[in-house]
């Protein structure tokens, strides 16, 4: 597919994230859209091997999105997959509804539940040992946060990926430069990033997060190549992409917007309908 | 009683083509052997806990069945989110060894002891908690634990003390409490290796015209309350005796039974450390001594709980 197509399908889950969190009064609004690209170029290119019909199929590619503050855009991706029916996204946050503000496991088509970071990258290095004893030929993909780079399991995992070849392990960091209390830069420094990765032994690439063809060559040509070591891939995204006012700006990590700032949200993203 | 699991673990090595041992730069011979043996499900984390912990639950998900082994509280506290989150709030097939348990390694100090790890341990949901007391029990605890479904913190101390007859050969089921000796008068409720001092207290009463229960508890969690509530319905009185702080170990969760069953009329003691850490160094008769967990203060308490004047 061109970018164009995918696009198509990641202004679509973009849309839909924006709803979820509309309706539910709630949502990690800027981290959800950072990450809508990456989703789209894993589950809407054929780089993904899954099956919606059997979530636990032992062949599949697993993926583990350890920013879970970003489920958003993880159930519309899901929904959009197949794994959901899209009316169920209406219930988000609410009173017995699966679906809540953090990534569960009890969803179809997610691995693990995460949101407490530096967990779901040592999750995925466990999948990845699993496949390996078990013979299977999938791929685990863990997709992590910027500020998670801060936590010290995060280069415990990374280590032991590189240590024991781990070349069935593919981590993508959705790397918006941002946490809570501004850019990743002032809070604590994690550059320069792609060098400590290559230095703990990772195959390691840059693409930009928000061009979800250039992303699925990516992944499809390093998952041809046959490499030794387990893969990085810096995936250069902005915080809050797609609404002009909320780009690059660190209040939307946490941040709610006023219903006349929702009516500019709903016009850039061309939103008709808050209900699905 | 290390020894009785590192046996059964290299049995159902063999026998258990699932199981997987997951290990952090341990000094154990029968690692080295494994490792050896079956080089693709022995996998050496080196020292980092977390990332061990919730590796294991990635590996338990196509249906292997990981071990992972390292010192209680390196595991149990460090880890202990990582257990939380990946383990019992997935509910994954993972088993969790934690060695050295309370204070097997004496000389080292509060660092390596592990004094709270009960506590925190047995208020996860989903967990199963097992503290065998002896080799016997804790190389029949391993083997169950690995057909048992869930997750397991199986708690063992390092070496064996001595192997009393009274359990030397007991049956190990999860769940269920072992009477070691039955009395009239009090009953000492005991986990782990320090039960010897009860057993020497209780016998040593016995001469004294004071009848002395045991019982032993294996499995911390699930605390069987029916069997262990028929256990001490002749007595007048109980003692809990563990190398643990008083506060949430087995003495609380002892008391917690008992008070939810009405049985707030039997004179009840808990003993262990008393809110603090053990920053003494010694061995593990000395440290008893010093903490008051010894044969001679378990008589002491027994005689003052009855209101016997010695």
């Amino acid at each position: 597919m061109q970018n164009v197509e995918l696009q198509i399908i990641a202004d679509d889950i973009r849309r839909d994230a924006m709803k979820m969190i509309y309706n539910a009064g709630m949502g990690h609004i800027s981290s959800t859209l950072s990450v809508v690209e990456i989703l789209t170029a894993l589950y809407f290119s054929g780089v993904l091997n899954y099956n919606v019909h059997n979530d636990k199929d032992p062949d599949r590619d697993k993926v583990v999105v350890s920013k879970g503050h970003a489920c958003a855009a993880v159930y519309s991706t899901l929904a959009k997959a197949g794994y959901l029916e899209e009316k169920e996204l209406n219930d988000f946050c609410k009173i017995g509804s699966r679906l809540g503000r953090i990534i569960s496991e009890r969803i179809p088509g997610v691995e693990a539940t995460t949101g407490s970071l530096g967990q779901g990258i040592c999750y995925a290095t466990g999948l990845a040992i699993g496949d390996r004893i078990r013979n299977i030929n999938s791929k685990t993909y863990a997709i992590i946060g910027d500020g998670e780079q801060q936590e010290g399991s995060v280069w415990e995992a990374a280590l032991f990926a590189a240590h024991h070849k781990l070349n069935n392990l593919m981590v993508i960091i959705d790397r918006n430069k941002m946490q809570i209390m501004g850019k990743t830069k002032d809070v604590i420094d994690i550059e320069p990033l792609r060098d400590k990765w290559s230095s703990f032994g990772w195959e390691t690439f840059e693409v930009d997060g928000h061009a979800p063809t250039d992303i699925a060559n990516l992944l499809r040509r390093i998952n041809v190549s046959n490499l030794k070591k387990p893969q990085l891939v810096i995936a250069n995204t902005i915080k809050g992409k797609g609404v002009s006012f909320m780009e690059n700006d660190a209040y939307w990590h946490w941040g709610f917007p006023t219903e006349e700032q929702w009516l500019e949200v709903f016009k850039e993203l061309k939103i008709e309908s808050t209900v699905f | 009683m290390k020894k009785g699991h590192l046996r059964a673990i290299e049995n159902l090595m063999e026998s258990n083509k699932n199981m997987v041992l997951l290990i952090s730069d341990n000094a154990e011979e029968t690692h080295k052997r494994i490792k050896e043996k079956w080089p693709q499900r022995c996998i050496n984390y080196g020292i980092s806990e977390s990332n061990m912990l919730a590796s294991a639950a990635g590996i338990s998900e196509s249906g292997l069945i990981p071990v992972v082994y390292s010192v209680s509280n390196f595991l149990s506290m460090r880890g202990y989110e990582f257990i939380r989150n990946m383990i019992c709030l997935q509910n994954k097939n993972v088993k969790i060894v934690g060695i050295n348990s309370g204070l097997s390694t004496g000389h080292m100090g509060p660092t390596h002891q592990a004094t709270e790890d009960i506590a925190i341990m047995r208020s996860l949901p989903n967990i199963t908690l097992i503290s065998p007391s002896n080799a016997n029990l804790a190389e029949q605890a391993t083997y169950q634990m690995v057909d048992y479904k869930g997750p397991v913190y199986l708690r063992l101390e390092r070496d064996e003390i001595k192997a009393y007859d009274e359990i030397a050969k007991a049956e190990f089921r999860v769940g269920e409490p072992i009477e070691v000796l039955h009395g009239e008068d009090i009953v000492f409720i005991s986990t782990g290796a320090i039960i010897r001092e009860s057993i020497e207290a209780a016998l040593n009463l016995k001469t004294q015209g004071i009848s002395a229960g045991i019982v032993d508890i294996n499995t911390i969690k699930p605390l069987n309350k029916h069997i262990l509530t028929s256990i001490l319905k002749p007595y007048k009185a109980v003692i809990t005796v563990e190398e643990h702080n008083v506060i949430g170990g087995l003495g609380g969760a002892v008391a917690e039974i008992l008070m939810e069953l009405g049985k707030s009329n039997l004179k009840f003691k808990r003993m262990g450390f008393e809110d603090t850490f053990v920053y003494q160094y010694g061995t593990r008769k000395e440290l008893w001594e010093f903490y008051g967990l010894s044969q001679k203060h378990l008589e002491k308490a027994a005689k003052e709980l009855l209101g016997i004047n010695s």
